[in-house]
């Protein structure tokens, strides 16, 4: 039986909804997470169009893997558990997309232009968007090992296996993008 | 302003950037974002559904990697030709082996040998069965020992050796000084009377002749230190002096005085010669060898030059073919159990060489992937050092070496002094 979706569902509605493939739910899905989506695909992106391309994919999975997830029966915890699975899904369609294009970046990167700097002012507050303009400028690697391990909490295992890298890769990845990103707050600091 | 993030931590470092994406308000979405997903969904499910057609974009889409491996094939066929004539010279000295066993069976039970190309028969007027290697028995006391074997195979078989009337007498006289003192009888064999002076009973029956001369050439033999059955002397005799092997192993590549921490990897084949059956082998063969290393900067000097500084972390991959020429001394020289030290020089071919370095400028850093395969001098020297352990069983062998490699020149697109620490494990087994 299909359902009909009001203004202000609820998301066990909305991914009731998704599981049935009811196109209304789904947009509803998209709009209600596309911010959080994009905040996690920026990290993983060199460009705003990549995160949107990044996220795009990323939807097509979640709605396709949709009836696989499992509501709590506790509704209260239904939407931490649920944005916890989006984002595990967003990353790794990050990653995935990492590796695709693996050797499009390292063709292609001598002619990438970043164009926008961060203006000089207190470290202290750059918001989101200006320190994730630091971490794009990272190589692909190097982003994605930082990301994992500082803001997402992974270990280097996790990393290691999510990226296909050893551990030993992932920790010296680390350690040179936390160098050059110390370069880069001190450039922006002086 | 103070530096202040110069030092920064790592936990403060990484909870700057921590802090700031949870304190992110997240935005909605644009107008048209929806739009712009379904297109991009129709799309994928349009791609999915797209049959996956595979056409070769030139002719050479096959052979183009053979091509790109063509160090490594080469290397490969001479090791497969090389294990084939081992392999032929073995199975020739096997089948020699047995025609030389049937030769024997043949004399003491009357079979007729296998006859191969080898087989020699020798001209005799008494020898009739064509068996060489009783021809090259020794002459004792003027009579060939073969003629005592034939004699006893004919009247084994009752034959046309058998004399009309067999009546033999025991004859002192006829005894030779050797045979006094040895208390030996060795009997006299005359072409037109062949056993006449066999020494027989009056009613000996020719069994129990057949049985008197064997157990006399037996000791005959025994006296002149001569057994009928030693083959002569061969190329192909079997010695154990030839190994073959097969090895693989792991490596830290080292690069002057740097070593890295990722290993590598190589496998190959051996060959080992034991010298004059004494402690000391020649080892050779073909190693296929993959290094990966990080470079310090001022070890990197591609065409001789220096690199520039906005090249940081550069680390390199690199596929080689070693052909280790090694002399092995036996320092423990067991049946069983060997301990051995090895050195020698390794003339070494890059087949493949990469490198990835993190490029900086004014527009940020980038990761550079460069193949430079056939760039920088492609051969080079290598000194090997080893020590090692080898445990036998039967004819087989297995033996751990851990061994350091030294360059004696400089290689590569960067001109590197590449080295390397490692340990290999081989089977091997005796030919």
């Amino acid at each position: 039986m299909r359902i009909t979706l009001r203004t202000d569902h609820s998301l066990y509605d909305v991914i009731r909804g998704c599981k049935q493939g009811v196109p209304a739910a789904q947009r509803s899905l998209y709009d209600r997470y596309y911010g959080f989506g994009m905040t996690v695909c920026m990290r993983y992106a060199k460009n705003t169009e990549e995160a949107v391309e990044i996220l795009n994919d990323g939807f097509i999975k979640v709605f396709g893997a949709i009836s696989g997830f499992i509501v709590p029966d506790n509704e209260d915890t239904l939407p931490k558990l649920f944005m916890a699975w989006v984002k595990k899904i967003m990353i790794n369609t990050g990653i995935n997309h990492f590796k695709l294009f693996q050797k499009f970046y390292m063709l292609n990167q001598s002619t990438t232009n970043v164009e926008r700097q961060v203006a000089a002012k207190e470290i202290d507050n750059l918001a989101y968007e200006e320190l994730l303009q630091l971490i794009q400028k990272l190589s692909p690697a190097y982003r994605n090992t930082f990301c994992l391990y500082a803001i997402d909490g992974y270990k280097h295992e996790e990393i290691a296996e999510l990226m296909g890298i050893s551990v030993g890769t992932s920790k010296s990845n680390l350690l040179k993008a936390r160098k050059n990103l110390r370069k880069m707050l001190e450039q922006i600091n002086e | 302003m103070s530096n202040k993030y110069k030092h920064i931590s790592d936990d403060d470092l990484d909870a700057l950037f921590r802090d700031a994406a949870e304190r992110y308000i997240p935005q909605p979405p644009p107008q048209g974002a929806w739009d712009h997903f379904m297109m991009q969904k129709r799309l994928a499910i349009i791609e999915k559904e797209k049959p996956i057609i595979k056409e070769p974009t030139n002719k050479l889409w096959l052979v183009y990697p053979i091509l790109r491996k063509y160090g490594v094939v080469a290397a490969l066929f001479v090791s497969v030709i090389g294990i084939a004539i081992i392999w032929q010279m073995h199975t020739g000295r096997n089948k020699l082996k047995e025609q030389q066993v049937a030769n024997v069976e043949q004399t003491v039970h009357g079979k007729e040998p296998p006859r191969g190309p080898n087989f020699v028969q020798k001209d005799s007027s008494l020898l009739k069965t064509g068996d060489s290697l009783y021809n090259e028995l020794p002459t004792f006391q003027g009579k060939t020992l073969a003629a005592n074997y034939h004699q006893a195979e004919g009247q084994k078989n009752n034959t046309a050796l058998q004399p009309a009337n067999p009546q033999h007498e025991w004859d002192n006289s006829s005894l030779t000084p050797e045979a006094h003192s040895t208390g030996i009888n060795l009997p006299t064999v005359q072409p037109d009377q062949p056993h006449s002076n066999v020494p027989k009973d009056k009613d000996a029956t020719p069994s129990t002749d057949m049985a008197i001369i064997k157990k006399e050439q037996t000791i005959v033999h025994k006296e002149l230190d001569i057994m009928p059955t030693k083959a002569p002397r061969n190329k192909f005799v079997a010695n154990g002096k030839w190994q073959i092997g097969i090895l693989a192993g792991a490596n830290l590549t080292k690069v002057k005085n740097d070593i890295s921490n990722t290993p590598g990897v190589n496998a190959g084949i051996i060959v080992q010669r034991r010298i004059n059956g004494s402690r000391v082998s020649i080892e050779s063969g073909v190693i296929y060898e993959n290094m990966r290393y990080a470079v310090a900067n001022e070890n990197f000097n591609p065409n001789g030059k220096p690199v520039s500084n906005k090249v940081s972390n550069i680390s390199g991959t690199c596929t080689m073919i070693d052909v280790p020429v090694n002399v092995r001394y036996d320092m423990v020289h067991t049946k069983k159990r060997k301990a051995f030290v090895s050195t020698g020089v390794s003339p070494t071919i890059i087949v493949q060489q990469s490198y990835v370095y993190d490029y900086t400028d004014e527009k940020g850093t980038r990761l550079i992937d460069r193949d430079v395969t056939g760039k920088g001098k492609g051969v080079y020297p290598v000194a090997n050092f080893s020590i090692g352990y080898e445990q036998k069983w039967d004819k087989t062998s297995v033996q751990v070496t851990p061994y350091i490699k030294i360059p004696m020149g400089e290689i590569g697109y960067g001109n590197l002094e590449l080295g390397g620490l490692g340990t290999q494990i081989t089977l091997k087994r005796d030919l």
